[in-house]
């Protein structure tokens, strides 16, 4: 670019942050760093990258440039000062040579295009030159219908006898590259935004529970902050996540109340989050989860305002916060409530929630049953001894005591095999659900630049339209009078495809031939 | 396994007599197909899968450059090597049968994968492309090295994109640094770094095509290194 000769360090740096050079530095920079925290497990336990580091460079070594590394901070790279910098730089790079390069091509694209002069047309490379009968006045119909056929709208100027016929299109395609240009921009403000404004949290909610708070990643926390954190939730618990409400019951002001609750790591959602029902939809008989669900109710002031079946893939969002479907476990034996619905061998059917121990009858008949034991994921050793398989609830069985007439004994039934259901007596009691057993993992997120992102990909996608398949086009035409008739000189450009314009000229200038015989 | 097999070999022989490369192809695109129908998803998890979609893009593109313009036997060759040794390769894979867990039931997850081997097959392409134009020097090459590449540029964005979205429904956040979002930017920086110097006059030509060539090196580190070496939010 021509600038002026007295370059001062400011230009010069200027210069250097907008250049290619920078660019690919960087890029080497980021790469080499990327190979190495690549190997490196991130967040991962020490004795780990020791045991990566050992393999490469020896036992002996290995200690020392764990230190080392860690101390540079390559054992969590993405979050270390200087890799944030590298990026920051990457985009300080994209911006200014954007801005350096704008104001040219703002120029080309703010003028409206203007008729050359003879020798501004003889610099052209791309040219076609040759004679036709008639007078310029007489020919120009046909030159102007055939300029058009290239897709640029037509100007006509007259200087002497000259006539010239120039177009273009697609001017503002020019600026494509910078619309890419500013979308990575916006991205990253986006994220920014997010980082600095939003928070990721999570949270488990044990069936049948309301939460009014999740949870961010902390350290490890002293047994008093544990005691506090306590403390604070149960009084936002019993304030139904009214912060200010749970601040005035604990004495203290609510903006101190919220940051010993950020430095603790509890996020009040300021409204509770009840669930109402977990379920694991299985692949046939398998162990292998097909879907997993949660039925949430989003409880504010307290009215139920939405409740919101979610899966993996279908988070539930309200008041800026968004729950996710991530994980879910078992919990502690407690006081779990089983489903079951009994249907006696003359067809009379009852559903009913029963607890351990609580004695039903099936209608209709004289059988009595209650359960008398829970097993989460039931299976039998060879010598049929009930064991639990796996720590999730896998095949949900209750044992059922029952007791017709005299006689009484004890039963599995499981839920996920419908061969166990049926009583020696033609009775058949099923397990429909246990309420109270499991618990579902959330991940709870507020990203208030998430649409900044999403608006960035849309720029992106326009921007690498606009800046790869659409080009800009400039077509001259000179009609200039000459003995027996009219010189024609055709010039164009454009900023890319240059071959395809070539080929759209020749066949211009044959129909204008074609036209003469 | 043994429709792979038979792609290998008319691969193998492909690199002779022409024909048999598309005869491998279509032998490659029935088994693909009837691995999805047979599936009900599109069959582009685990390796085996997407070493078949590979090779298979990559003919099929091959197909597309040689309407635009004829091409060297060399090029050919190299191609009908490279489908023969990723099928091979596939062959010892076990292909992925089992049920897919949750989170890659969905559309997002489908367009997303399909899009990234869209363009790594045509990064693959402007390489072999790349190699042609340095040992030939037809200018008409090289251009088609930068065609493939900035269609194979813009689907990666767009999977990139996918990505992003998906990534947001699944977990909530849009990216994660792992080491497969990591080399994948690095893989956009790299092609993104091409397309800038190739406007370069110090670059045009010769260096950008090396450039165009090289590619190949990390856009097979991004696709099976990382999956291969590290663990990742790439692992299902």
């Amino acid at each position: 670019m021509a600038k002026d000769k007295n370059n001062t360090i400011v230009d010069r740096a200027w210069d250097f942050m907008a250049s290619i050079k920078l660019a690919i530095i960087l890029f080497a920079l980021i790469s080499l760093t990327s190979i190495v925290g690549t190997i490196l497990e991130q967040n991962a336990a020490p004795s780990k990258n020791i045991q990566v580091l050992g393999s490469l460079f020896g036992e002996s070594l290995a200690p020392t440039l764990y230190v080392a590394f860690e101390k540079l901070g390559f054992m969590d790279m993405y979050r270390s000062w200087w890799f944030l910098m590298l990026l920051m730089l990457i985009a300080a790079n994209l911006l200014i040579c954007s801005l350096d390069r704008l104001p040219r091509t703002w120029r080309l694209v703010k003028d409206p295009m203007k008729p050359l002069s003879k020798e501004h047309m003889a610099a052209i490379p791309l040219k076609r030159e040759f004679t036709i009968k008639g007078k310029p006045g007489a020919a120009k119909d046909a030159v102007m219908k055939a300029v058009k056929k290239t897709g640029v709208k037509v100007m006509e100027s007259s200087e002497g006898g000259d006539i010239q016929l120039y177009g273009e299109r697609r001017r503002l395609s020019r600026l494509g590259v910078y619309v890419t240009h500013l979308s990575v921009i916006v991205m990253l403000v986006g994220s920014v935004i997010g980082i600095f404004f939003g928070f990721k949290g999570n949270v488990n909610i044990p069936e049948g529970a309301t939460y009014t708070v999740a949870f961010a990643r902390t350290g490890m926390l002293t047994p008093a902050q544990d005691n506090e954190q306590n403390m604070i939730i149960r009084a936002v618990e019993n304030a139904r996540g009214d912060v200010a409400v749970a601040a005035n019951s604990l004495g203290v002001e609510e903006d101190h109340l919220r940051a010993r609750m950020r430095r603790l790591g509890v996020i009040p959602l300021e409204f509770g989050l009840r669930l109402d029902n977990f379920d694991v939809d299985f692949y046939g008989m398998s162990d292998m989860a097909k879907e997993y669900s949660s039925v949430l109710t989003v409880v504010d002031g307290g009215r139920e305002i939405i409740k919101k079946r979610i899966e993996v893939n279908d988070p539930l969002k309200y008041k800026g916060i968004t729950f996710y479907q991530s994980s879910y476990g078992l919990m502690p034996p407690g006081d779990y409530r089983y489903i079951l619905r009994a249907t006696s061998r003359n067809g009379a059917t009852e559903t009913m929630t029963v607890r351990k121990g609580e004695t039903f009858t099936i209608p209709g008949t004289s059988v009595e049953a209650s359960v008398a034991e829970f097993n989460a994921s039931l299976a039998f050793d060879p010598s049929g001894r009930p064991f639990t398989y796996a720590q999730f609830m896998n095949n949900p069985a209750v044992r059922l005591e029952i007791k017709t007439g005299q006689e009484s004994y004890l039963k599995w039934i499981m839920k996920r095999n419908s061969n166990t259901w049926r009583l020696t007596s033609g009775d058949v009691i099923e397990l429909r659900d246990v309420i109270g057993a499991q618990y579902t993992g959330l991940q709870v997120r507020r990203d208030p630049g998430v649409w900044m992102v999403y608006l960035g990909c849309a720029l992106m996608s326009l921007g690498l339209y606009i800046a790869f398949f659409m080009n800009h086009r400039k077509v001259w035409v000179m009609l200039s009078p000459a003995k027996g008739g009219t010189d024609i000189t055709v010039a164009a450009s454009a900023n890319k495809n240059r071959e395809a314009l070539e080929r759209k000229i020749d066949r211009m200038v044959s129909l204008l031939r074609e036209g003469e015989k | 396994m043994i429709a792979s097999a038979i792609s290998v070999v008319l691969y193998l022989f492909g690199a002779e007599w022409r024909p048999l490369i598309y005869a491998g192809f279509l032998v490659q695109s029935g088994y693909l197909i009837h691995r999805g129908f047979e599936l009900g998803r599109i069959p582009l998890v685990g390796v085996h899968d997407t070493l078949n979609f590979l090779a298979a893009s990559m003919v099929a593109f091959a197909i597309a450059i040689q309407a635009a313009r004829k091409q060297k036997k060399d090029f050919y060759m190299m191609l009908a090597l490279l489908c023969a040794v990723f099928t091979g390769f596939a062959l010892f894979q076990t292909p992925y049968a089992t049920p897919l867990p949750p989170v890659l039931k969905t559309y997002w997850f489908e367009l997303h994968v399909a899009m990234s081997f869209l363009s790594y097959a045509l990064f693959w392409i402007a390489a072999l492309l790349g190699i042609i134009y340095l040992r030939y020097g037809e200018a008409e090459v090289e251009r088609l090295q930068y065609k493939s590449i900035f269609v194979g540029y813009s689907l990666f964005s767009l999977s990139m994109i996918l990505g992003v979205v998906w990534a947001y429904l699944a977990w909530g956040t849009y990216w994660l640094w792992t080491p497969k979002e990591l080399w994948t930017s690095l893989l956009w920086l790299y092609y993104g770094l091409y397309l800038h110097a190739r406007l370069w006059n110090r670059w045009s030509g010769r260096p950008c095509a090396v450039l165009g060539t090289v590619g190949f090196g990390v856009v097979l580190f991004t696709y099976l290194g990382v999956g291969l070496l590290m663990k990742s939010s790439h692992s299902f």
